[in-house]
């Protein structure tokens, strides 16, 4: 059997065993009240400045406000899309760690807690099981999110005169930018879920790491120290949203690189411990 | 660790050379090398720390070894894809994942194994059948009881009936009737397959296996078929109630070449060269001997005994 079909069928299993559990429908309602609740303040406020300044005036205040977080280039860029959209964006940036967390501390530490992985390294490769379980996670992780911004499409139609289209398309577009940022935080989880025996030691852990990188990431920014601010994947943003090529295979490069450290260190744990 | 990749057809099932598995300073198995092999139903035997389960975790590939080889089937336990439903395992400790339900997990494990999902699933029926526990497919793992997780654990051991299948522990912490059902399941499989058991329960391996190998402090004591372990081709025990022991007269059996009498157990030990008589002939001249002297016997045993080997063998 190759290695594929391996990571194929621990994949299959996690969804499962993810989307039916209690944790993961807690999970799921939390990520859609959080959304739809965020999306109709947003709407509210939108509503509010468009009937007060206009739509022009929106158009470049709009442009403005996101030149100063992410430079003219993106600021341009993105100034046509609508503002709840932008910030559904930016809320299921800041969520993806979180989600990330609390979805997969569990997954490889919960089999290793009773030894219950020895029914699988007995029949898979451990690299594919271990594989398998990050995909899995973030894959849950993912579906979470679109779960979220789809029923935040449907409130934003039923609730404002915003085209079908915009929603749809920018819609998509910035749930596929956090995809990259979701990947690179479930590695880290899933390096401290490899890690512990004791589910909780890997939340703690997993929770503590990414409190670590967001007070790293505010001080870089408090600082004006830009290079300290890349340990922080949803930083990453910065990249990911640009419209110039180059930089939007930057963002996928540190998402990647980012990934693919912490979860190559946890496969050669995962792979030299004993089971 | 290497392993030679053997053919299809390599005699031994199981093959241990000089295998050594440190944790830090100490040696829990210290230079062990042992030969299963093929359709035999073997034990692994010796008291707590002796390095049984250690042995068991080499071959079903959850550790590895400091040093020293493992072949399983001709392969290395790393070598899961050339195992792959080859090998069935029952481990001691792992707790079946409490969200899962049964049906749902072992058809899962059969697909890992290779099978498609149509096999699997009749494959998971059988085996859960097999255990009697074709009423359980729905049930979450966490709703079993402890006798019922062990019959499931062991079903998921014999998916795809596999060339080998170790067992560690499968009756620890049954209660008797369960263990007993147990033992019949691993009975029924006698001659399908080779079953290694790791047992702290010598009455059950005397009675299932056909050898075993005797580990005590990490180290190989004796290995080999029961009866060579027992001694039961040459010596035989009579238990003697009180009354005369006539053990001059036993002694002038021709087939005897010594005897012995434990006045504390009561027990008069007969030894015998297997080239001379086998353990029936003896045991039908003694008693005729016994009975002429009117000695009152309350039972006769070949050999000492798995447990009493043990205790000789074992700190």
């Amino acid at each position: 059997m190759s290695p594929l079909r391996e990571i194929a069928l621990v994949v299959e299993r996690e969804l499962v065993r993810n989307l039916r559990s209690a944790k993961g429908l807690v999970l799921a309602g939390i990520c859609v009240l959080g959304g739809v609740g965020t999306t109709l303040v947003t709407l509210s406020a939108q509503g509010r400045i468009g009937s007060k300044f206009g739509a022009e005036s929106v158009h470049s205040m709009r442009e403005e406000a996101i030149a100063q977080v992410y430079g003219k280039e993106i600021g341009k860029a993105l100034a046509g899309m609508p503002e709840v959209l932008f910030v559904l964006m930016s809320g299921t940036l800041a969520l993806a760690a979180l989600l990330a967390v609390f979805v997969g501390f569990d997954t490889v530490a919960g089999d290793l807690q009773h030894r219950a992985v020895r029914y699988w390294t007995v029949r898979t490769r451990r690299s594919s099981y271990f594989v398998g379980k990050y995909v899995g996670m973030f894959a849950v992780a993912s579906a979470m999110t679109l779960l979220m911004n789809l029923v935040c499409w449907v409130v934003i139609l039923a609730k404002s005169s915003i085209p079908v289209s915009d929603v749809v398309v920018w819609g998509f577009r910035l749930w596929l930018v956090t995809l990259p940022v979701s990947a690179a935080w479930c590695a880290l989880v899933v390096f401290f879920s490899g890690l512990f025996r004791t589910p909780i030691l890997a939340l703690l852990t997993s929770a503590f790491a990414w409190l670590v990188l967001l007070v790293t990431y505010g001080i870089g920014r408090a600082s004006d120290n830009d290079s300290i601010t890349w340990v922080h994947p949803s930083g990453f943003d910065r990249l990911l949203l640009s419209p110039s090529p180059d930089k939007f295979g930057l963002g996928l490069l540190a998402s990647g690189l980012f990934a693919a450290l912490f979860l190559g260190a946890a496969l050669l744990l995962f792979q030299q411990r004993d089971a | 660790m290497s392993a030679a990749k053997g053919p299809e057809s390599v005699a031994s099932a199981v093959v241990l050379r000089n295998v050594t598995k440190r944790f830090g300073a100490k040696a829990a198995v210290a230079g062990v090398s042992l030969r299963v092999p093929r359709g035999a139903v073997y034990g692994l035997i010796g008291p707590n720390g002796a390095g049984k389960t250690t042995t068991f975790s080499m071959l079903a590939g959850f550790l590895q070894p400091t040093s020293g080889e493992l072949e399983v089937l001709g392969f290395a336990p790393s070598e899961v894809d050339q195992l792959r439903g080859r090998i069935g395992v029952l481990p001691q400790d792992a707790v079946l994942p409490p969200g899962d339900r049964v049906g749902a997990l072992l058809v899962h494990l059969a697909r890992l194994q290779g099978m498609d999902r149509t096999d699997a699933t009749r494959d998971a029926q059988k085996v859960l059948a097999e255990v009697e526990g074709a009423g359980w497919w729905d049930t979450r793992c966490s709703a079993l009881s402890h006798g019922m997780a062990k019959r499931v654990q062991l079903a998921q051991a014999l998916l795809g009936s596999p060339e080998v299948v170790l067992l560690d522990e499968p009756t620890a912490g049954l209660d008797p009737r369960v263990a007993y059902e147990v033992r019949q399941i691993i009975v029924k499989r006698r001659g399908q397959c080779t079953l290694i058991i790791s047992s702290h329960n010598l009455h059950e391996l005397e009675e299932m296996c056909d050898g075993a190998a005797i580990l005590d402090q990490g180290r190989l004591v004796m290995a080999g078929a029961i009866g060579e372990l027992t001694a039961s081709a040459a010596e035989v025990r009579f238990d003697l109630a009180e009354g005369p022991v006539p053990l001059e007269a036993v002694r002038g059996v021709a087939v005897v070449d010594r005897a012995d009498f434990d006045a504390e157990r009561r027990e008069l030990i007969v030894y015998f060269t297997r080239d001379r008589a086998d353990a029936e002939a003896v045991i039908a001249d003694v008693l005729t001997v016994l009975l002429r002297e009117k000695a009152r016997i309350s039972g006769v045993s070949k050999g000492r005994g798995l447990e009493q080997r043990v205790m000789e063998l074992t700190r």
